[in-house]
């Protein structure tokens, strides 16, 4: 058998070495300038074996109050996922090129796209200032982000039905309305579902820091820990945000098995 | 009813055209095999003919047997890839035939006037899927997925259906069912316009052929009247 040694017509060649080398030097140059090879900052990586060490061994008086906090925080994530998707599902058909012109879809995929340029934190911030502390705030914000994220990922998935499907609905000139509801949400129907658990998923990690802007929920607790270097129950906090966590991801992909066996 | 082309200009992207001055008449009760090769623009003359693509000259109308022109005429179009939705079941499919005179809060709920529930199982009897109501449509085989975009169409009611290389995908077997089928259908008043390359199926199940070549229809006659041999040259 003989080797190639030369590209073959047709065919990309490989990112090259040189590309290859200029990402590590941008990265090694990025990271001397943010001051990581600084001997004062290497010293103080020292601080990271007692700062572990602070936190063993993990403080179990306040598990009672962190667990709930932490059902607020699912909850938290789970209302917001649930508005998400209620808001989200007809604005990506509103924003399906397949079924609506681009006067529809081009400035209302805008208005998603600035939506969830601004993170969840920063919403929850807003809704702090605008309806107060707690987790209702936390609901708003986790709302106001998913919305915008899911619906992108929604579209995309309207987007990608099979056009054939469509064309020989269409035909029979049944409505715009008709063309959602029995082609393309049910040819969809499995993707919605698995994104909007994904959403979940997501929500919930990052509902767990929206405490940090008073929107409720387990951030709370891990912030006051951290600003009176109580490490010990900052520990049992992140056991607890990490059981949670693999708790929801486990039963979500129970649920994901169960309806999408492809 | 007849469906007419006249002087059908078609390009995705002008100036290419696809179709260049197309005259054709699909009618009602009669199986016209529309021959062509890969890229002769058969599918875009029937996206055209289904009012999908509106044609950059020229013009697609319906008339009824009298000649008067038909504003809603009840065409049936199946796609190269048949066009069913996989993940509703066989009656739900169905069932969407009678969406356009069925429009409202309840269809939309899912709920059809109890006729048009019964009219959908006669249609299935009638096309041998009796029984397989409630099957979903991304596990049937495509023989039986040809018989349900069929049914779809019989359930609108209409009177010329356009398909698109329909039985191409089918092994022969199954290939000959269903163009029994359509034959059986013929006889009771249904039109076809069917896309094809198969010259061998033209003499046998056409009534009619006509054949597309670079966007020009360059023969068209009665199918009785042409051999396999005569349809490969003019391809």
């Amino acid at each position: 058998m003989t080797t190639t040694p030369h590209p073959v017509r047709g065919q990309r060649p490989p990112v090259g070495l040189a590309v290859q080398l200029a990402i590590a030097v941008v990265t090694l140059s990025l990271l001397i300038r943010f001051g990581a090879f600084d001997p004062a900052v290497v010293a103080r990586f020292g601080n990271l074996p007692a700062f572990v060490a602070g936190m063993l061994p993990p403080d179990p008086r306040p598990l009672p109050t962190l667990v709930m906090s932490m059902i607020e925080t699912v909850m938290i994530a789970f209302a917001g996922t649930s508005i998400a998707v209620a808001l989200s599902v007809p604005l990506a058909l509103l924003s399906t090129r397949s079924l609506f012109g681009d006067a529809v879809t081009v400035p209302l995929r805008f208005v998603l796209s600035v939506i969830r340029t601004v993170p969840s934190i920063i919403w929850a911030l807003i809704f702090v200032v605008t309806v107060g502390f707690g987790p209702l705030a936390g609901v708003l914000g986790t709302a106001m982000y998913s919305t915008g994220y899911l619906s992108k990922l929604l579209y995309e998935a309207f987007d990608a039905v099979d056009r054939e499907v469509l064309e020989a609905i269409r035909v029979m000139r049944v409505g715009k309305l008709a063309e959602m509801r029995y082609v393309v949400l049910p040819e969809a129907a499995n993707y919605v579902l698995s994104q909007s658990l994904f959403m979940f998923e997501y929500n919930v990690r990052a509902s767990a820091i929206l405490g940090l802007v008073g929107a409720g929920g387990i951030g709370f607790y891990i912030l006051a820990y951290v600003q009176v270097l109580d490490y010990r129950s900052l520990s049992t906090a992140l056991i607890v945000l990490l059981a949670f966590v693999l708790a929801v991801d486990f039963v979500s992909s129970r649920v994901r098995k169960r309806f999408l066996p492809d | 009813m007849q469906l007419k082309l006249e002087g059908v200009w078609f390009g995705y992207r002008n100036p290419v055209m696809v179709l260049r001055g197309v005259d054709v008449v699909f009618r009602s009760g009669e199986v016209t095999m529309v021959l062509g090769r890969s890229g002769s623009g058969k599918t875009t003359l029937l996206k055209v003919a289904a009012g999908l693509l509106r044609p950059s000259r020229g013009r697609v109308i319906a008339v009824d047997d009298s000649g008067e022109p038909l504003s809603r005429p009840k065409i049936g179009y199946i796609p190269q890839g048949i066009g069913v939705v996989g993940n509703m079941t066989v009656m739900e499919n169905v069932l969407l035939g009678a969406l356009d005179r069925n429009r409202g809060l309840g269809t939309l709920l899912g709920r059809f006037p109890r006729e048009e529930v019964e009219r959908a199982e006669e249609i299935l009897e009638q096309l041998g899927l009796g029984g397989m109501e409630n099957e979903l449509v991304r596990e049937l085989s495509g023989g039986q997925r040809q018989r349900v975009a069929i049914a779809r169409s019989l359930m609108h009611g209409a009177e010329l259906v356009l398909a698109d290389e329909f039985v191409s995908q089918l092994d022969p077997l199954t290939t000959i069912e269903v163009l029994e089928l359509i034959r059986s259908l013929k006889a009771r008043g249904i039109g076809f316009a069917i896309t094809t390359h198969d010259v061998h199926l033209v003499p046998r199940y056409g009534d009619k052929v006509a054949v597309l070549k670079d966007g020009k229809i360059v023969m068209e006659r009665l199918a009785s009247m042409t051999s396999p041999e005569e349809l490969v040259e003019a391809l």
